[in-house]
């Protein structure tokens, strides 16, 4: 019942998400011929339909969209609740704190890798619809990337959840912290981690791909991923412990 | 008394922006030598503010804050269970409408000016200069683009209930926006592309050697942006006048 809960208070941000996702894949796949030139103009190192793919879906808007909505769908909770003057409700469910914050950060996840999944099965049909070649193969690797990238964007936004009672006041400090945490590990200090989340869902931090052609080279590691994952599974460790404690 | 209410309504995000943007600033400017010296090609400390302030870190800042100031609104407060205390002020719908509406675009302004009191100040500290004027162009630029990216949201927020809403369609709808700049036929039409001419690239009024505003900003076309933007309202008011709450 806590699922079905926490899937009523995020399922209208979730299905716009999914479509939004969607639309833009199709367009940037369908619109391709047209839109190829505007994209080579902008990045000059693009010279393939991989490339263009890589540039606009995996690399570029798209990623940024799916890392929007995963600040989007990390929101909520019990602080909002208080907000509406329903809180009381949800606390006199017979569950703990604990079990509330582990479902919604459950269905998070779950919506996440949904999310993820989205573009590399839209793009490699849409792809061979308008005969152009993308192999799934190739579209596949990116969903633990997006996956990995995405819990932790919405863990991000899930402890301002927890810490900020307005709505807007928690997207807006989520999505500073968001901009400062990519700002600081692009700092020269920090560049031999790999931290910067966008670069690796992108493929391009540590080299999943190849620079110059946007392929896959033979360095997949599993370690990244998993190191995000567990960043992110800390970050809601950390706001089950605070909600558990919060006088709310 | 609505000016007030308003003001309360939005002054954190306000602030929090405001904070944002100058910490942004300020970090920009007192990381410049590390972040100019591992630059994959070497630039002017120009350049750099102009890449990171009005081309990256601050533009981003900038263009998600404009568009969580327009949300919020009557249909929140239906959601909330207090547009009933809001209805019963002795005032129009109209009224509470453009009230809201101008206190955000203030807020949206405080914003945009960040840059002019921080950057040419925290440039002085770490030795080098910055013009004022560069900033004040800026700032010009921001506030007639923002005001399209705060009309849009505003309008979204007023047409759709439910929170995070309108934040969710006003960015896809920008970004879709500008990913259909780069039709054939439209990105011919260089004043269509919001987006340019917010940090100027590409733009006649931008030396790109430089990193400079150089030439008259584009008047006429920041202008048609603000009255956009107050038709984008004015809808907005025209679908809460009627509606039953």
């Amino acid at each position: 019942m806590l699922w079905y809960k926490a899937w009523r208070e995020s399922r209208m941000r979730f299905l716009l998400s999914a479509s939004t996702i969607a639309v833009m894949c199709l367009v940037y796949t369908i619109l391709n011929t047209r839109l190829y030139p505007g994209v080579v103009h902008d990045h000059a190192s693009v010279r393939s339909y991989t490339q263009y793919i890589h540039w606009t879906i995996f690399g570029g808007v798209v990623r940024a969209l799916l890392q929007l909505s995963c600040l989007l769908l990390g929101l909520g909770g019990l602080q909002r609740d208080r907000k509406q003057n329903t809180l009381g409700f949800t606390l006199a469910l017979p569950v703990s704190r604990a079990s509330l914050v582990a479902s919604r950060a459950s269905l998070g996840f779950v919506q996440v890798l949904v999310l993820a999944a989205i573009p590399s099965l839209i793009v490699t049909v849409a792809s061979r619809a308008v005969g152009q070649e993308l192999p799934l193969d190739y579209a596949l690797r990116f969903i633990p990337l997006w996956a990995a990238g995405g819990i932790f964007t919405f863990a991000i936004s899930f402890i301002a959840s927890v810490l900020l009672s307005s709505e807007y006041v928690s997207l807006a400090v989520a999505y500073l912290t968001y901009i400062f945490y990519l700002a600081a590990v692009r700092h020269p200090t920090f560049g031999r981690f790999h931290l910067h989340v966008a670069d690796f869902m992108s493929g391009l931090f540590p080299h999943y791909l190849d620079r110059s052609t946007m392929l896959w080279t033979s360095t997949y590691a599993i370690n990244p991923i998993v190191c995000f994952f567990a960043a992110a599974l800390l970050l809601i460790a950390v706001s089950g412990l605070v909600t558990s404690r919060q006088d709310l | 008394m609505l000016w007030y209410k308003s003001f309360r309504e939005i002054r954190v995000v306000t602030l929090v922006g405001i904070l944002g943007m100058a910490a942004a600033c300020v970090l920009i400017v007192i990381n410049q030598q590390a972040m100019r010296a591992h630059a994959d090609t070497q630039m002017t400390y120009i350049a750099y503010i102009w890449k990171s302030v009005y081309n990256s870190i601050g533009r981003d800042i900038f263009v998600i804050l404009c568009i969580i100031l327009g949300s919020g609104g009557l249909l929140q407060e239906r959601a909330h269970g207090t547009s009933g205390f809001t209805l019963a002020l002795p005032v129009s719908r109209r009224r509470i409408i453009f009230t809201r509406a101008m206190i955000g675009y203030f807020g949206v302004l405080a914003i945009a000016a960040v840059p002019i009191a921080v950057v040419p100040f925290v440039s002085r500290y770490v030795g080098e200069q910055y013009p004022i004027g560069q900033n004040i162009g800026f700032f010009f630029l921001w506030a007639g683009c923002g005001a399209v990216f705060y009309g849009l949201t505003f309008l979204l927020a007023h047409w759709i209930e439910g929170d995070y809403l309108s934040v969710l369609i006003a960015v896809p709808s920008l970004m879709l926006y500008g990913a259909l700049l780069n039709l054939p036929w439209l990105s011919q039409l260089r004043m269509l592309n919001i987006f340019d001419i917010l940090n100027g690239e590409e733009m006649p009024y931008l030396n790109e050697t430089q990193h400079l505003l150089v030439a008259p900003l584009p008047w006429l076309a920041l202008g048609v942006m603000v009255a956009v933007s107050a038709v984008l309202i004015t809808f907005a008011a025209r679908r809460i006048e009627p509606l039953d709450f």
